[in-house]
């Protein structure tokens, strides 16, 4: 198992956004957590990053304790994050972002970690010294992909990827997702969009209010009523 | 009225003036690039230097570039001690408490120097090399070239470190976001400590500038400076380095020009007019001349 998640709760304050959420992500495979607006999804997946640490339970990663491990420690342990909006430092260029993206590697791997980067997304070498912030919603997304992929995750964690973009855009966005599980990284992807999540995920978990209320395969999920009423309409 | 050596010569005082301003401004505008706080400790690193410098080669009779290398040294040495001790445990609080240590700092360092050394001025002899004078269209000693030259250097270096270094980068990076860094594996702290050290280490060169040109100092001497150097960052535009560098270059012709071209009685006034100044900018062009949003 490479994550495990031990009865977390997650609190803003003194209010909790999570209780009691226990799940499992099996290496290679895509783990996606839908869930309506404020269901605690993203919350998750900070408390993943290390963005946010749980109040109460564990966080597991290949056997080691990482629950109150800060976010820039867990990137050499091959956890990346690829936030939602984007999150990218907008003042720098292309180049820039993956150069801090790849933050534990000297220059020599920088510059061959680059070359696959570009390999993967050829759009990004075009823009290479392009300020961030003038790139269009999909080449950001595509950015913000690279910069955590660079610093060789093994765990992937995506959060609303598909947020704020076109539909043409989105599909591409989800062929990417495809092509990083390919490369044999695992992800954990948070997703409103729960048909697109369903299309490409092994397994799912349901948030409702912070709690887990369903999992399963997506195929068998797509059966079950109760979900065909709540998320597919 | 003048004659164009006479206009030239003032022209060139101003500029090593302004060199030793621009380094200050430089060293400040980094950290409030990355904090958000202006470090009114930042004068006390010029303090500090000139007074490690006069020991080490007068007491102690070190060598000229030895006793440089460690004036520089103990000076980022500070700068680190100062972030350890005083801002880490702050960061992430009210902008205020941060703002109010680093005073609290200035007033530690310079009443330490007060009751450790002397509440007297000392007179600062430089090595003969630095203090011979060269005639030629203008009147200049080697010291300001001395001080030319390496400000050049130096900013052309830290340029180089902000655009290509990975931790000139990241720097830039935290100060857009201090949460991204983190989550894309940036060790903040170490590098909000290396913004501190370079900043304290050239600050503490410009007090062993500041003490070759006027051949004085004392342990309230980084006052004047230092807030002149928080001008200079205001004029520029604040958060923008090369907007300080600018600020502090003209802030230095400024108060030159008003020494040499004004009628005598005037120079008294040129650190007022340099605050008349910031008040004028303020009101025409409130975020400074190269000021935009905040960023580096």
């Amino acid at each position: 198992m490479l994550l495990k998640i031990e009865k977390i709760e997650i609190c803003y304050g003194i209010i909790p956004a999570v209780r009691n959420l226990s799940l499992e992500v099996e290496e290679g495979q895509i783990v996606a957590l839908v869930g309506a607006n404020g269901a605690g999804k993203s919350t998750t997946l900070k408390a993943l990053a290390g963005v946010l640490h749980p109040r109460v339970g564990k966080i597991f990663y290949k056997d080691k304790d990482i629950t109150q491990l800060s976010a820039y420690r867990r990137v050499p342990l091959g956890i990346a994050l690829v936030p939602e909006g984007r999150q990218l430092f907008s003042t720098l260029s292309v180049k820039e972002n993956l150069r801090l993206g790849a933050y534990h590697s000297n220059d020599k791997e920088f510059k061959e970690r680059l070359k696959e980067i570009y390999s993967i997304f050829p759009i990004i070498k075009e823009r290479e010294n392009q300020i961030a912030g003038t790139l269009s919603g999909g080449e950001q997304q595509m950015l913000s992909f690279g910069r955590a992929i660079i610093s060789k995750p093994k765990l992937l964690l995506l959060d609303e990827p598909s947020l704020g973009l076109a539909p043409l855009i989105i599909k591409e966005v989800y062929k990417t997702i495809n092509t990083i599980k390919m490369t044999g990284i695992t992800i954990v992807l948070v997703e409103q969009n729960v048909k697109m999540a369903m299309h490409i995920a092994n397994y799912m978990y349901v948030l409702e209010a912070g709690e887990l209320t369903i999992q399963g395969e997506p195929l068998k999920l797509m059966k079950d009523e109760n979900i065909k009423k709540a998320y597919l309409g | 009225m003048y004659g164009a050596s006479y206009i030239y010569q003032q022209i060139f005082n101003g500029i090593v003036l302004g060199s030793i301003y621009a380094l200050l401004a430089l060293g400040m505008a980094l950290v409030y690039g990355i904090l958000g706080l202006i470090n009114f400790a930042h004068g006390a690193l010029i303090t500090i230097g000139a007074f490690c410098f006069y020991f080490l080669l007068f007491k102690f009779n070190l060598p000229f570039v030895l006793a440089i290398i460690l004036t520089i040294s103990l000076g980022g040495f500070v700068g680190f001690l100062s972030e350890a001790i005083g801002y880490r445990k702050l960061r992430g609080g009210p902008g205020l408490s941060l703002l109010i240590t680093s005073l609290g700092i200035y007033i530690f360092i310079e009443n330490a120097i007060k009751l450790l050394i002397s509440p007297q001025p000392y007179a600062f002899f430089n090595p003969p090399f630095l203090n011979r004078i060269i005639n030629s269209f203008i009147t200049f000693r080697v010291i300001d070239i001395f001080i030319i030259i390496t400000t050049i250097v130096i900013m052309i270096c830290f340029g180089l470190f902000v655009k290509r270094s990975k931790i000139g980068i990241a720097m830039r990076g935290i100060a857009e976001s201090v949460e991204t860094a983190g989550l894309v594996g940036i060790n903040v702290n170490q590098v909000i400590t290396w913004s501190f050290v370079v900043a304290s280490a050239i600050a503490a060169l410009t007090g062993f500038m500041w003490g070759a040109k006027y051949g004085q100092i004392s342990y309230n001497m980084g006052f004047m400076p230092g807030v002149i150097a928080f001008v200079a960052v205001v004029i520029g535009g604040i958060g923008s380095i090369p907007g300080a560098v600018l600020g502090g270059f003209l802030i230095g012709l400024i108060q030159i020009f008003t020494v040499g071209f004004l009628p005598l009685g005037w120079s008294v006034y040129r650190d007022a007019i340099v605050f008349t100044l910031l008040i004028i900018v303020l009101l025409i062009k409130p975020m400074g001349i190269l000021g935009r949003r905040e960023s580096m």
